[in-house]
């Protein structure tokens, strides 16, 4: 067997003009013949080169400036007036609605967001990706339930849509289903055990107070993603810095944040700890000034967050103030645009006054009523216990620590509502396992802890001097 | 090429995370470039008939000027091209590739420090170094170690004169009559992205359209880009292994690309290796656009952890292709064949009968090459860009070789012009094509025949 007999055969090796095309027919609309599973199949073929890395679309709306995000929003729009049967403008536009929304604080663009995703359902209801792309948006807000109620409509669909996967672990955490948040996880893992699935895996391990599990996860996760933008690397590695931190590794965290400002100069999240670092290191002049610097680039409401803690440790009360009406202005604006921070702010009203210990008690209560996790136990027990209901508080502190925590803070609240309600013994051993752990959790704690320390007999930190 | 799901289309993980979190943001996007396998070719070497050269390239539209982080293959991923010698849809030779990244100098995050004028050349900073091992039947044999990945061409101070200097030297003469080589190349695919992203149209075609639009030349949205090629030259009497009891000189051909399984838990065991586990395969491809066009957009995960062995899953999306029926809907002129479209089976899952249809073929997908039809020209620019259908029995789908215009003969198959079915093989049928009928750089005419890749200094 050598040749073809019937292909091929008489037909000319030069290549007819490429121009050449049948005679023009008569103009149709696509969308009086296109049906919806067509369209599916559209999509499919128009895709098919334009994969995540390097595709044209998500190189433009990778970038962050606000001008490019804008601009990709304008030319969406005007694609979506060109082609108003393309599924996929409409879908990237409810995308891009929501990236601008958050960019420019404008809760009427979650409207248009979700318009554009009207749009996409009306022309092929359900899609997958309209779906999947909603969750996000709503993950995004920290709307986990809606996020999660979501991915099971997309993964009925296709049982192992990781970008569905990735979101609905998500979801599972913040919604303390961690059992199921492993369940899910294992399946991502199997199918793309890559950068966002391994990240996973270290923050289930972690929050299961497997702490070298953790940085080990993390470092095939960078591995995994070494390839990736510079923007995401810095945000990888930006977590094990922040777990070194949080494990007492104050130099090995120095040193990774140093290596992200390689990566990604200027990186807030990395000036952040490098600020934290410096406290550590007994330099608290050096880190305010830096995070008031960083601040005067950025209204980035984690470095406000950070500095309103160093000012109550530093004693700076009037600084203090404004810091922290700028920390609940940032909040308030992002609940204003559907954002769900009751979470966030109730632990930072209840260390910094931002309400009364009543209102903030309330806050935490729908918080939890939302997010029933660790994290929301342990917001709710803490304001609780601010508002002197310790004795209420404990069992929601003991549900914070369900899964073995390792987070200094938590151990150090978990220390304060035990020793109020009479419990020194367990208070001191809560206590210790918080120094242990790190010394240098919330340093806005650190003058209660000392004298909680004094209190109970408990040594203080060396590194506190 | 793995389009996963969303990907591509959305952007899905890159959402900002909202303001003050007390949760872990971590990055959620799920794409992995640097095991998304674009394109796989398999041909009987132009310049040397008594050998077949195995291509695979990886990561997708490289940016030549990526540095100082250019692109590079995972040290953390298994590469592999695999060859079934005797039809039955299962792997009788494979090639694996490992890698491993060095930095020379740990000091300074530059890429080279100076100009690179070999790959031994001490101002190259970061080395990527690989092994190869040929497996038979479960059987390992290596074949080479601390070879090294030809580096990334950074422009004319860094890298002078590329490929005399670097790339050619990245060329291996390994035992058994092997070569291979690997290293970033110019991405040979050609297509128009542009138009066929914009409700499929072809530019040439533009009036044909549902919406029309004047015709216009296709534009190649690939030109200028790169890729990572994996490229291995193996006597044919290899491949066979010389067993003469195989029926036929026909082999098929396809990669796979794996990842470590992880398990979420590690039972606290942080002293565990970094990288262990068993391997997952995350990505696979054969013929072009089988992956990408018609494996539905929701079986694609799937389809990448499949093995050819287990097809049969997959064979209702090859009988009743969806692409085959868009084409009459954006192209009113235009009928095709009513499905099943058995034609269509036997270009993506058997081979064609009496060309590259194996004895006892098990349907599924993979390039199917019949090594006894020797190259028609030495040279692989003046082949035909139309494969079989412009006369050339040594061109794709009888294997796929670079000059292959995959795109256009996907596409007139698809719409039934071929002597499968005659009564389609008509205008307009046999004049679809996105009007891009080249690569933009031309094919070396020796070992690995993808071209160089664009310089960083050189890209727009």
């Amino acid at each position: 067997m050598t040749d073809a007999p019937t292909f091929g055969a008489g037909r000319p090796r030069a290549e007819v003009g490429g121009r050449a095309g049948p005679p023009p027919t008569r103009g149709t609309r696509a969308r009086d013949l296109v049906g919806p599973l067509l369209i599916v199949a559209l999509i499919a073929f128009a895709v098919w080169r334009f994969t995540d890395a390097g595709s044209t679309p998500r190189r433009a709306a990778a970038q962050s400036s606000p001008r490019s995000l804008a601009e990709e929003v304008a030319s969406l729009v005007s694609a979506s007036l060109d082609r108003p049967d393309d599924l996929t403008v409409w879908q990237r536009l409810g995308t891009a609605y929501a990236q601008l929304a958050h960019q420019h604080a404008d809760p009427t663009l979650y409207a248009k967001s979700a318009a554009a995703f009207d749009r996409a359902d009306a022309i092929v209801p359900d899609a997958p990706a309209t779906t999947v792309a909603r969750a996000e948006v709503q993950a995004v807000l920290h709307q986990f339930a809606e996020a999660h109620r979501l991915t099971s409509i997309a993964l009925g669909a296709n049982p192992i849509d990781a970008d569905a996967l990735v979101i609905r672990v998500d979801a599972e955490i913040e919604l303390g289903r961690y059992d199921d948040a492993a369940a899910t996880l294992q399946t991502l893992l199997d199918v793309k055990p890559g950068m966002a699935a391994l990240a996973r895996a270290s923050y289930l391990r972690e929050l299961h107070g497997d702490f070298e599990g953790a940085l080990l996860a993390l470092r095939q996760a960078e591995i995994a993603g070494a390839q990736a933008a510079p923007a995401v690397r810095a945000q990888t590695t930006r977590i094990r810095g922040d777990v070194l931190f949080n494990h007492g590794r104050t130099d090995d965290a120095a040193a990774v944040y140093e290596q992200i400002l390689d990566i990604e100069p200027g990186y807030a999240d990395a000036r952040i700890g490098l600020a934290r670092v410096a406290v550590a290191r007994g330099d608290v002049d050096g880190a305010i000034a830096s995070l008031e610097r960083l601040l005067t680039e950025v209204n980035d409401p984690h470095a406000w967050i950070a500095l309103a803690e160093l000012q109550v440790f530093a004693g700076r009360q009037d600084a203090h103030a404004a810091s922290v009406a700028k920390v609940r202005d940032l909040l308030l604006a992002e609940a204003a645009n559907g954002s769900s921070i009751d979470l966030e702010l109730a632990l930072f009203d209840a260390d910094h006054d931002g309400e009364p210990p009543p209102a903030v008690v309330e806050r935490a209560t729908r918080a939890y009523g939302v997010r029933p996790s660790v994290h929301g136990a342990d917001a709710l027990g803490w304001a609780l216990h601010r508002a002197d209901r310790s004795v209420e508080a404990v069992p929601y502190i003991e549900e914070a620590l369900r899964l073995g925590s390792v987070d200094a803070t938590m151990r150090y609240h978990a220390a304060a509502v035990f020793a109020a309600t009479g419990d020194r013994a367990r208070a001191a051993n809560e206590l210790d396992r918080a120094f242990t752990l790190n010394p240098w959790f919330n340093v806005a704690l650190h003058g209660e802890a000392l004298a909680l320390a004094a209190d109970l007999g408990v040594p203080v930190p060396d590194a506190w001097g | 090429l793995a389009v996963g799901g969303l990907a591509g289309v959305l952007t899905i993980g890159l959402l900002a995370p909202i303001g003050a979190s007390s949760h872990r943001e971590a990055p959620a996007i799920t794409e992995d470039p640097v095991a998304d396998n674009t394109d796989v070719y398999a041909f009987v070497s132009p310049d040397d008939p008594d050998s077949v050269t195995l291509v695979a390239n990886w990561i997708p539209l490289e940016e030549p000027a990526g540095g100082p982080n250019f692109h590079r293959f995972g040290d953390d991923v298994l590469y592999e091209i695999n060859v079934d010698s005797n039809a039955d849809a299962v792997a009788d030779l494979t090639y694996e590739f490992r890698f491993k990244t060095q930095i020379r100098n740990p000091d300074t995050f530059l890429y080279n420090t100076g100009p690179v004028t070999a790959l031994d050349d001490p101002d190259l900073n970061l080395v990527q170094t690989y092994s190869i091992t040929k497996v038979i039947d479960g059987q390992r044999h290596p074949l080479g170690e601390n070879l090294v990945v030809a580096p990334a061409n950074v422009g004319p101070r860094s890298t002078p004169d590329y490929d005399r200097n670097l790339g050619s030297k990245a060329v291996y003469d390994l035992p058994h009559g092997h070569r291979v080589f690997a290293g970033p190349r110019d991405d040979p695919f050609f297509v128009d992205l542009g138009s066929v992203f914009d409700l499929a149209g072809l530019r040439p075609l533009n009036a044909a359209h549902a919406l029309p639009l004047p015709a216009e030349d296709g534009v190649d949205n690939v030109a200028g880009y790169n890729t990572h090629t994996i490229a291995v030259q193996v006597p044919i009497s290899v491949l066979k292994r010389g067993d003469a009891s195989l029926p036929d000189p026909i082999i098929g051909v396809w990669s796979s690309t794996y990842r470590r399984q992880t398990r979420v838990f590690a039972g606290g065991d942080g002293s565990q290796l970094l990288h262990k586990g068993p391997w997952v395969q995350v990505s696979r491809l054969g013929m072009p656009l089988v992956n990408e066009v018609v494996i539905p957009l929701g079986q694609k995960d799937r389809f990448n952890a499949s093995r050819p062995g287990d097809d049969g899953q997959f064979a209702a999306y090859v009988l009743d292709p969806e692409p085959a029926r868009l084409i009459p809907v954006l192209y009113p002129g235009v009928t095709v064949p009513p499905a099943p479209r058995n034609d269509i089976a036997a270009i993506f899952l058997t081979g064609i009968p009496d060309l590259n249809q194996p004895a006892n073929v098990v349907a599924s997908e993979m390039i199917r090459l019949n090594t006894a039809i020797k190259p028609t020209v030495s040279d692989p620019n003046q082949q035909n860009r139309l494969g079989l259908l412009g006369g050339d029995t040594d061109g794709f789908p009888n294997g796929r070789r670079l000059v292959d215009d995959v795109v256009d003969i996907e596409l007139r198959a698809l719409a039934g012009a071929t002597p499968f079915t005659p009564q389609f093989d008509v205008a307009p049928n046999n004049l679809l094509g996105d009007g891009v009928d080249g690569n933009d750089n031309p094919f070396l005419t020796h070992f690995p025949y993808v071209p160089s890749p664009t310089a960083g200094y050189d890209s727009e």
